[in-house]
């Protein structure tokens, strides 16, 4: 009878268990051990690639930390694809043993005087989530690679083929061309669009997954349209903010240990230094300023008339007078009788409106220092000078306490000689003036003289604005987290509506990875078509803000209106990171689909 | 069957055995024990009440669920030792399913439906629908490759099923109930159609039935009662 056990031969069976093994790997120490050193390596090496190409090879700090970024991200993906492969697996306790590693490797690094420095990205306040942060965004970039490596098939048969399940992704999500239609038409018109989305969902009521696709759409593109608007507009203060200070300060200056006298040798050096476009002398003291009865601090700063438009915008900040007259004080006008004797200052806005005095007023500059010796010790010494001009730089602390005079009657005044407090430097590209005063510096053979450029002079004010902006971008990258948590309710539901579906594909044959292929390739539509109507929306509207300017209270805000950068490159990193945020929320339910057993959604019938 | 010793059977099941947990009623064994040989070339009828496991017993054949103990042999060669890749790649290149409903995809046309196990193994377009087209038009709905799912009746619907199980030439065909749902004259047909396809492309089949009277025309009938196969003939 054909029911007894025949003895079965042994040749085959011995054959089949000599066959390489292709089952998954339970804990693979290798691919752990590798997946530690990419995640370490992608840690440190950041640092170390940016630390190198910035101060070795002198590269522009945006070139090396852009280089140095995409080799953290490249280590950290390709340590992931690496124990995808070794484990046929994801192979996500490698990784996570890996990043344990990592974060304590982080905080050692730091810790660490000589390699601290590898953080410098690492804004100041955050500097025990700094490497913890940094090592969980690696650690996802390699789940990243893992999933992606897993999906195609690394491991066992490479297979980046998506044709059929492209088709299925695209038959479950019911993404019908008036659908798209109607999207493209709510980023165009509000109005129009919501209506064309209703009468679409009023005649496709069957499935409830088509509402739960458009919402979570709606919900991407909201989360990275308002990223993006509060990007665009902080990095308009931030670019406001900087105009005005580089308006009134130059970009970098040259000082000296000790007297600074032969001022105009260095200034020749300066000048022949390539990327450096002018260089002005200055001489700067705190004094008073009294007018009548009023008084107030300032900063009194001697310029060179004649080279000062070459460093800073304070020729065309002039919105009273003239500069001209510092040079000729004779021209000042003034009411009344004789021409002027008294020497010019110039004052800004604020300062003038504090102490009640226009062109042509006599002021007095008091500086404690500088006089004679009185029986009582230094006496303060005085002068007259006459307001010749009024600026507007648009900086309240500036137009509020810089004053102006001539660098010979400074000079005269502090009773320098020859010397000078320093040179100020313009140079062709404000993002590079740190290597290019170091430069000068060099061509100077450096002590006694030093060199700061812009960046160390604002250090605070630029490094608080940064960590604003980052804060901000990762509390708003939350609205697009919790967008991709819609992504994956979604799915998960897609995932029990076609179980049968799912059971039928197997039957014939369809690889798990490729099942995972059809809800990452649905997710990441779902996101794909988010981020785009996200983008536009938030293009759309930056554009709107920037032609028709919503006005602020120039008292508290001094700006007059909401400014706003758009950035495409911005703009593309928020793209970027909502489709990887989408990405990693297909996995679970895209594993979830892919492990089903085949036999799951035939059971129950 | 003494004309089958010295030839390995096509499909060999050892002692299969499979239970299953259930909260309420504890531990259920659905096969206890099934031994079974399928030739090449053999079409094959499994008999049985509801519930005596016949399902079961074919999804452990195909592949779609793993047994509690037992072992599956094919062409001698047992199936365990295969990971879940070589079983989809087994399932696709092997096996041909027809189940009770058709469980076509309802987005898709006939064709399209009936390429799918081809395209899943990455058959290049073109000659995936040809090969469907020719299998659809054997089946005989030369005429209806454009229609979806939801234009077609239940008949010209499992005619589609077994176009797509039969697309990439399969070795077995493996057929649950696949005239369950339709009726007696329908039914009828697409039964006389699987022993046709039988005769003539050679194909191995095992068809799960409850019909006795339809289970007649098939050459050699099994039947199974209470997780086991009991009589053969």
């Amino acid at each position: 009878m054909q029911r007894s056990i025949a003895p079965r031969e042994p040749a085959s069976s011995t054959a089949a268990a000599e066959a390489p093994s292709r089952r998954p790997i339970a804990f693979s120490p290798i691919a752990w051990l590798l997946g530690t050193v990419a995640l370490v390596g992608a840690l440190a090496g950041q640092g170390a690639v940016r630390l190198f190409l910035a101060h070795q090879l002198g590269m522009r700090a945006a070139t090396s930390d852009a280089i140095g970024i995409l080799v953290g991200v490249g280590l950290a993906l390709g340590g992931g694809v690496l124990v995808a492969g070794l484990t046929r697996r994801i192979g996500f306790w490698e990784l996570f043993a890996g990043f344990l590693l990592a974060v304590a490797a982080g905080h050692g690094l730091l810790a660490a005087e000589s390699t601290a420095a590898f953080f410098d990205l690492v804004p100041e306040g955050a500097r025990f989530l700094g490497p913890l942060a940094l090592a969980a965004a690696l650690f996802l970039l390699a789940i990243v690679g893992a999933t992606l490596a897993h999906m195609l098939g690394v491991g066992h048969e490479i297979d980046l083929a998506v044709g059929w399940e492209a088709r299925v992704a695209k038959s479950h999500l019911r993404l019908s061309r008036p659908l798209l239609w109607g999207l493209g038409l709510l980023v165009l018109g509000i109005v129009p669009g919501v209506v064309v989305l209703a009468l679409l969902l009023r005649r496709q009521r069957r499935s409830p997954t088509l509402i739960m696709t458009v919402l979570s759409i709606g919900g991407v593109a909201v989360g990275v349209m308002a990223l993006c608007v509060v990007l665009a507009v902080m990095s308009g203060f931030e670019i406001d903010l900087k105009r005005k200070i580089l308006g009134t300060n130059a970009h970098a200056v040259v000082l000296k240990y000790g007297i600074f006298e032969d001022w105009e040798q260095a200034a020749e050096v300066a000048r022949g230094t390539p990327g450096v476009l002018g260089v002005s002398p200055f001489v700067l003291q705190e004094v008073m300023l009294t007018a009548d009865n009023n008084l107030t601090g300032a900063l009194l700063k001697g310029i060179d008339p004649e080279t000062v438009g070459d460093v800073t915008e304070l020729p065309r900040e002039i919105v009273e007078g003239s500069m001209e007259y510092l040079a000729d004080p004779s021209r000042i006008p003034v009411r009344g009788e004789e021409p002027n004797r008294l020497p010019g200052i110039l004052v800004g806005r604020e300062l003038a409106r504090q102490l009640r005095i226009f062109v042509g007023d006599p002021v007095m500059v008091v500086s404690p220092l500088g006089g004679d010796l009185g029986p009582m010790g230094p006496q303060p010494k005085s002068m007259q000078f006459r307001v010749a001009g009024v600026f507007y730089s648009g900086m309240y602390e500036y137009d509020s306490k810089f004053a102006y005079v001539a660098l010979d009657r400074a000079q005269a005044f502090f009773k320098m000689g020859g010397s000078v407090s320093g040179l100020e430097m313009k140079v062709d590209d404000i993002d590079d003036a740190r290597r290019i005063s170091r430069n000068v510096l060099g061509r100077l053979e450096g002590y006694p003289f030093r060199v700061k450029d812009w960046g160390e002079m604002n250090r605070n004010l630029f490094s608080a604005l940064k960590l604003e902006k980052v804060v901000m971008a990762v509390i708003l990258a939350f609205i697009i987290l919790v967008a991709c948590f819609n992504i994956l309710s979604t799915l998960v539901m897609l995932v029990l509506e076609k179980g049968k579906e799912i059971s039928i594909l197997k039957s014939m044959g369809a690889r798990d990875n490729q099942v995972m292929k059809v809800f990452v390739l649905e997710g990441l539509a779902i996101g794909g078509i988010g981020t785009a109507v996200g983008l536009a929306l938030g293009l759309i509207l930056c554009t709107a803000i920037s032609i028709f300017p919503i006005p602020l209270d120039p008292e508290v805000y001094y700006i007059s209106h909401l400014p706003v950068k758009i950035d495409l490159a911005q703009f593309g990193l928020v793209g970027l990171a909502a489709i990887v945020l989408a990405y990693l929320a297909t996995i679970f339910p895209a594993l979830y689909a892919a492990r089903l057993r085949p036999v799951e959604g035939l059971r129950n019938e | 069957m003494s004309e089958t010793n010295g030839r390995l059977p096509l499909l060999e099941a050892v002692d299969l055995r499979k239970d299953y947990w259930l909260p309420e009623k504890g531990r259920i064994e659905v096969l206890r024990g099934v031994d079974l040989r399928l030739h090449e070339g053999e079409v094959v009828a499994l008999l049985g009440k509801s519930g005596a496991g016949k399902s079961t017993l074919l999804h452990l054949l195909g592949t779609l669920d793993a047994p509690t103990s037992g072992e599956i042999r094919f062409e001698g060669e047992p199936l365990s030792t295969k990971d879940e890749v070589e079983l989809a790649d087994f399932r696709n290149r092997t096996i041909g399913f027809v189940f009770q409903s058709h469980y076509l995809l309802p987005d898709f046309t006939a064709l399209e439906n009936a390429m799918m196990p081809l395209l899943v193994r990455r058959m290049e377009r073109r000659r995936a629908e040809q090969e469907a087209a020719a299998m659809l038009e054997r089946v005989g709905l030369g005429d209806r490759l454009e229609h979806r799912p939801g234009e077609l009746s239940g008949g010209e619907q499992q005619r589609v099923a077994l176009a797509r199980a039969l697309a990439t030439r399969p070795r077995i065909l493996l057929a649950d109930e696949p005239t369950g749902n339709l009726d007696p004259k329908t039914g009828r047909a697409i039964q006389d159609l699987i022993l046709e396809l039988n005769r003539e492309m050679g194909i191995t089949a095992l068809v799960v039935t409850h019909n006795e009277t339809m289970a007649r025309d098939f050459p050699r009938r099994l039947r199974m009662e209470e997780g086991r196969v009991v009589a053969g003939d």
